[in-house]
């Protein structure tokens, strides 16, 4: 698919007018499924361009975006107006580069977009089979794929453009008065329909069950659906430099000093294959491999062109737009959690399938206090559990990392085992 | 097909972001969008992207896939409106200096962090469908949001934002002042605040969080479309769900941030009433599920183009008789929880979780010591039966996420007493 606006007038324009400029362009086409109540109920497409404008005038950085293709003239001049009450310092734009990654884009699934959607439809089907035959109810679910093209020029002579495909799944099960839901992500079309069905149905019946805990201290048990709704919000932050640089990191003053069990947490936005790998960041960087945390003991953090630049530093490749229309910022690639490896057994205590709530928790200290539904693993057997509040602190939680199992899943940017972590808190 | 609809969108926002004095990541933003549905053999297709008519509506007729059942009200309107902002010209120097001014209240000897936000935007919503209506409307919002940074025993951090429909004059006033020189007040308690005590027991919840909580443990489960699912643990109307003091309102027409004159499917919005006299009597619907439950239409919203679901507007509990004192009286040792940090629930199952930004606790009827990092937790079904009420509604801005898309809405209440889970860390 090609873009359907034409920035070479803007790039003129910019050339007289700002001292230094970058162009973000991307392309967006989408196709979703959508699941209701054990039906396919119907598909919905979207196509959604892109481009924004950083201009440098004097040293200070202005912004501006537009999907309009018939307003990039006037999106221009907005960001060099802006420019000139902005006190975000810059002098130019990276010169940019491109890693090789592979696996990012599958001409499968470009096929299927462009299709019938009769893998949409198939994947579908099964998706609601495997919850049926155990008797639940697939109340909602989805399955999407999407195409991205995206392009970075500056004027420090970056000329970059990729081409990146995804694929995801997500069903949410009821059974009686219990409620699970799961999900898989993929580049390819490979995304783990079986899996997350069984899980949800699984879990969705187990809580159904589920009695009162005791208050007490339990060895815990987080899914990878956990360790990233608990991570990405509590911990992630405190490794960008920025937040470093601004007082908002609890980190700020610990590298080289032991923050965790025995441990790896990698950035990494050159994996083959996983879903935030890129051969280039939205800035026009290289991604790289960050090892944030070896062994146990903080070893760097992540940076953004600016911070970087601030920094002295070289830019890890995570110059990041949250959104399309998002001013890039330190973000997270892949963050790869690499426990020391056990069986795939993990022995008595509490298993979480997934938290509520998880974007409440302190990004700045670190504190949490979460709803679960979790089922109790004892010599005496599995015993589900309704309703569950762990709590504590993700940094003494990380000191409690006792092992991992062997099979890694990526869930959105968090690839992670199921960690094992010894004596949470828990309150019934 | 049986029924069309095209949406269009033009939106033009600023933001404008102070961090630690210094203004950064100014970033102006002009969106303009489309999108397009086809009702065909009862199936719903979709389609959004920048093309003509035409080619919108045979590539969302291309998306009904399957034989459905849907069948819609097919209530039409017509209509042209135009929020008149008091201000609707402020210099962005203006703006700066205002972020500028309020951020030197935020700042104390134990802050060590700042951030203010200014967001203006207004959105021009156009809308047709196969049966004659035809809408437009523009509407303008404008807020600031700040966020302060502190350390001493801990690092904590507070928020506060004001965000409403209208121009400059929503934080041209006092308000961004007063809330700066509270929350700076009240970080530096906080970063020596203590953990809170965890367990059941009776929570004076202020405003701000009475109202994520009406919001949280009971609106969402109101929203039609779970049920239509068999996702809502809310089955039917009529049945008693509070005291009778207890009134729940969904109004898009007032003047705060989730409000609207047309929703996203054209219809004409209005006040639904949720709860009664401790009676649950309406969902909140679609064209869709208002059919298939004999409600009324009018609360399905989009961000930006994407596909409408239904959502909520200005949420909110309605005053009762209680004073303050006798809030506090009645609470006797429990907790007094104010601010918010957001929350969720999972409409299937009934339980919610949400976080309060601090709170103190109430020993012997006396509000006492801060408490920091405090999170309750309950069922949607048990929560509501012994609510105590007092008076005087306020409300707090928020935007709401459902299935990928975020809404501006805003959750009120008066200061509350309900029994819940409390933790901490």
């Amino acid at each position: 698919m090609d873009f359907r606006i034409d920035v070479e007038a803007a790039k003129k324009y910019l050339d007289f007018s700002a001292d230094a400029w970058e162009i973000f362009h991307e392309i967006e086409l989408k196709k979703t499924l959508k699941i209701e109540k054990g039906r396919i109920t119907h598909i919905t497409e979207d196509v959604e361009e892109i481009v924004a404008f950083r201009v440098i005038s004097n040293e200070r950085v202005g912004f501006s975006c537009t999907t309009d293709g018939d307003r990039l003239i006037d999106t221009c001049e907005k960001a060099i107006k802006i420019s000139k009450i902005s006190e975000e310092v810059l002098k130019e734009f990276p010169e940019g580069g491109v890693t090789e990654v592979k696996g990012i884009l599958s001409k499968k699934v470009l096929d299927e977009i462009s299709g019938e959607g009769e893998w949409l439809r198939g994947a579908a089907n099964r998706m609601i089979e495997i919850a049926k035959d155990r008797k639940v109810n697939p109340a909602d679910g989805l399955i999407e794929l999407s195409f991205t093209k995206t392009e970075i020029v500056n004027s420090s002579g970056a000329e970059l453009e990729s081409e990146e495909t995804a694929t995801s799944a997500f069903i949410e099960c009821v059974y009686e008065d219990g409620a699970a839901y799961d999900l898989s992500f993929s580049r390819d079309l490979n995304v783990d329909i079986e899996r997350i069905s069984k899980n949800a149905s699984h879990f969705a019946i187990q809580y159904s069950k589920g009695g009162k805990i005791e208050p007490g201290t339990y060895n815990t048990i987080l899914s990878p659906l956990a360790v990233h709704q608990l991570l990405f919000y509590s911990l992630y932050p405190a490794f960008y430099y920025e937040n470093v640089k601004k007082g908002r990191s609890p980190l700020a003053d610990k590298l080289g000093e032991k923050i965790a069990g025995s441990v790896d947490i990698v950035d990494d936005g050159t994996a083959d294959g996983l879903i935030a790998s890129s051969g280039f960041d939205d800035e026009g960087n290289c991604t790289s491999r960050t090892v944030l945390v070896n062994s146990g003991v903080l070893s760097d953090f992540l940076r953004d062109w600016r911070n970087a630049v601030d920094s002295g530093k070289e830019p890890t490749g995570n110059g990041i737009r949250l959104e399309r229309n998002s001013y890039p910022s330190t973000l997270p690639t892949n963050m790869i959690v690499l426990p020391e490896e056990r069986e795939n057994d993990f022995g008595n205590g509490i298993y979480i399938h997934s938290l509520t709530g998880a974007h409440t928790s302190n990004p700045v200290s670190g504190d949490f206090s979460l709803e679960c539904s979790c089922i109790l693993h004892t010599d005496e057997g599995e015993k589900p559990v309704r309703s569950a509040m762990i709590y504590g602190n993700v940094y003494e939680l990380m000191k409690k990392i006792a092992y991992g199992g062997k099979e890694s899943l990526q869930i959105e940017n968090t690839s992670s085992p199921w960690l094992k972590f010894e004596g949470v808190d828990v309150r019934g | 097909m049986e029924f069309y609809d095209i949406r269009e969108i033009k939106s033009t926002s600023l933001s404008l972001t102070l961090e630690n004095g210094k203004l950064e990541k100014p970033k102006y933003e002009k969106f303009r969008g489309k999108s397009f549905r086809v009702l065909k053999n009862k199936s719903w297709g979709f389609f959004s992207g920048m093309v003509s008519d035409e080619e919108g509506l045979e590539r969302a007729e291309r998306n009904c896939i399957e034989e459905g059942d849907v069948e819609i009200d097919r209530r039409s309107f017509e209509g042209d409106y135009t929020f008149k902002p008091k201000i609707s010209t402020a210099d962005i120097e203006q703006k700066v200096n205002l972020l500028k001014e309020v951020e030197k209240l935020l700042k104390n000897e134990f802050v060590v962090s700042t951030r203010i936000n200014y967001i203006e935007n207004i959105r021009e919503f156009i809308y047709r469908n196969s049966e004659g209506s035809e809408i437009r409307y523009e509407i303008p919002r404008t807020g600031i949001a700040m966020q302060a940074v502190g350390k001493d025993d801990t690092l904590q951090f507070l928020s506060k934002r004001i965000f409403k429909p209208g121009g400059f004059e929503i934080v041209s006033g006092n308000e961004p002042f007063e809330m700066a020189e509270e929350l700076s007040n009240k970080l530096e308690e906080l970063v020596r605040a203590h953990k809170p005590p965890s367990g059941k027991m009776p929570v004076l919840m202020d405003p701000s969080l009475g109202g994520v909580f009406i919001h949280e443990a009971f609106g969402h489960a109101v929203e039609a479309d779970h049920l239509i699912r068999g996702a809502s643990i809310l089955k039917e109307t009529g049945i008693r769900v509070g005291p009778e003091e207890l009134n729940v309102y969904d109004d898009p027409l007032k003047e705060e941030f989730g409000f609207f004159p047309f929703d996203d499917e054209g219809v004409k919005a209005e006040k639904k009433t949720v709860i009664e006299k401790g009676i649950f009597k309406e969902f909140l619907h679609s064209r869709e599920t208002a059919i298939k439950l004999k409600g009324k239409p009018g609360n399905s919203r989009s961000q930006g183009v994407m596909e409408p679901i239904i959502r909520m507007s200005n949420t909110y509990i309605d005053e009762g008789d209680y004073s303050f004192d006798e809030l506090v009286e009645s609470v006797k040792n429990g907790v007094y929880l104010i601010g918010t940090r957001g929350g969720e629930t999972n409409p299937a199952t009934g339980y919610f979780h949400f976080n309060a930004q601090y709170g103190y606790l109430i020993i012997n009827g006396e509000i006492r010591e801060m408490i920091r990092d405090v999170s309750l937790s309950g069922h949607t079904l048990e929560i509501l039966k012994d609510i105590k009420i007092g008076k005087e509604v306020k409300f707090e801005p928020g935007f709401c996420g459902k299935s990928g898309q975020l809404v501006p809405v805003s959750d009120g209440a008066p200061p509350t007493v309900v029994n819940a889970l409390v933790g901490g860390a």
